[in-house]
């Protein structure tokens, strides 16, 4: 199967999740609960474990696009309309709010499902 | 797992978006069932498809709903995602789908990948096929008892490889329908996908529709969608390009973590479906009854029905059944998918977010 940047980067950040989080089973105890970091991860690590698209992984690096380290919002977070997760990769904000919605900004959506809203489209 | 406030927020956003889409539909994907024959016979099939006898319209008239849709809506951002049964049973295939390339659509399609011989490939092609999604439920005896097809998994497997070796198409998908009696072999099915170029696999849980309702022995239990739903995450954790399919509303733990968006049920607001006989639905997953048929495009004119009907579907299920809409998650679920709504009693058929919860 081809991995490149997008499911690299994917890889990174649920990794970092889930060291921050040590959520690794969906029934454990206090999964609801929410979890404190105690310092940031060493290292982000993306597993190769297979063929990959050495080209695409040779050039994505993720220690030059950490995910959020920190546990808890962004430091732009507030409850108010200010919260833009667009300064976030991968852009988890799913298109802007509706009246100022111009679908211009959109690509072809080639999945069928919801639309995703990549910065980027590093895929070959 | 991800930070629950900022997939709470960012739901937030798509709910009001939502919102926006009830008053402002955006079509962005058409489904065009060809045909609803099919060389094989699913267990699991939603449409009942097969060696049935099938009214399907010409090319003339799909070629009339793509000029349309071209001349309302434009083609930009719209994808046509051709389905059956299996479409390349139609021998004018070729002559339907070439004018969506010649209008400028997008298109792609699904298909179990049995005809696709290498000659066929490079008609796809030719023909502008961006996307296939090809199922393959199991290894090769599961898959060929599940779709009654003696020989199906190898055939299917040769028309991936063709469609690989013809190059070119945005992305080769593999489809995995996971039962109760496939899903201990995902892993052994990984490692043979892992050897073959495909951009993605997709891992979807059988629903309790069509023919399935018939094989209740297929359904998940409880702990098989808990493994399920793991296993696509520790996929994605490896870098695999593994997701989860659109539908249903997963909760916390696993919203935006097997698939690369938040759920929202598109249909009716984002996705309209044209049936094999002209009818014209939402989705094709939802089941087909009279008053989900919006109008024909025998006699309707296509974006006059998808731009004035679709209410049913323009509004939210949660609002209608008692325990949906005290749930603290119905605006972000909204009465999860339509194809798995429970019309009859009001109720949903699957609550993933409780089930994952537990």
């Amino acid at each position: 199967m081809k991995k490149t940047k997008k499911t690299a980067l994917t890889a990174a950040i649920l990794l970092a999740a889930a060291n921050m989080t040590s959520c690794d089973f969906p029934w454990s105890a206090d999964k609801n609960e929410e979890k404190t970091v105690y310092g940031p991860p060493d290292s982000v690590e993306v597993k190769d474990s297979s063929d990959a698209d050495s080209n695409a992984l040779s050039e994505f690096d993720p220690a030059s696009e950490m995910p959020q380290l920190e546990y808890g919002p962004p430091d732009m977070f507030s409850d108010s309309d200010d919260f833009d997760a667009s300064s976030e990769d991968p852009q988890d904000v799913y298109g802007p709010p509706v009246d100022s919605y111009d679908p211009e900004g959109d690509d072809v959506q080639t999945e069928y499902g919801a639309p995703e809203f990549l910065e980027s489209d590093g895929d070959s | 797992m991800l930070d629950v406030r900022t997939k709470h927020a960012n739901m937030e956003k798509l709910a009001e978006y939502r919102k926006g889409l009830f008053r402002q539909p955006q079509l962005r994907n058409l489904f065009f069932e060809l045909t609803e024959r099919c060389n094989e016979r699913c267990l699991h099939c939603g449409s009942s498809c097969g060696d049935v006898q099938c009214s399907e319209l010409p090319p003339e008239v799909w070629h009339r709903v793509m000029d349309e849709v071209k001349q309302d809506l434009g083609t930009d951002h719209k994808m046509i995602c051709v389905t059956g049964g299996e479409p390349l049973l139609r021998t004018d295939f070729f002559e339907i789908m070439d004018y969506a390339r010649q209008l400028g659509f997008s298109w792609g399609m699904t298909s179990n990948g049995t005809l696709i011989t290498p000659d066929t490939a490079k008609m796809l092609k030719k023909a502008g096929m961006r996307t296939i999604s090809v199922s393959i439920d199991g290894l090769a005896d599961t898959h060929d008892a599940f779709r009654r097809t003696k020989g199906g998994w190898e055939r299917a497997m040769q028309g991936v490889q063709n469609l690989i070796d013809e190059g070119g198409f945005k992305e080769i998908q593999i489809t995995t329908v996971v039962t109760h009696q496939n899903i201990n072999e995902l892993d052994k099915l990984y490692k043979i996908m892992d050897k073959m170029d495909i951009d993605s696999w997709r891992i979807i849980n059988i629903e309790p529709m069509g023919r399935a309702k018939q094989h209740p022995e297929l359904l998940l239990t409880d702990d098989d969608y808990r493994y399920m739903f793991e296993y696509i995450r520790n996929m994605r954790m490896n870098g695999e390009p593994v997701c989860y399919g659109c539908s249903h509303y997963l909760g916390d733990e696993y919203e935006r973590e097997v698939r690369d968006w938040y759920f929202l049920c598109t249909a009716g607001i984002y996705t309209a479906s044209i049936t094999a006989d002209g009818d014209i639905i939402a989705c094709l997953d939802i089941e087909r009854r009279p008053e989900f048929v919006q109008g024909n495009v025998l006699h309707d004119r296509f974006t006059d029905v998808w731009k004035n009907k679709f209410g049913i579907f323009r509004r939210d299920l949660a609002d209608t059944n008692e325990k949906c809409s005290v749930c603290p998650d119905k605006d972000r679920c909204h009465g999860d998918s339509y194809h798995s709504w429970d019309f009859d009693n009001n109720q949903p058929l699957l609550c993933l977010k409780d089930i994952l919860a537990q």
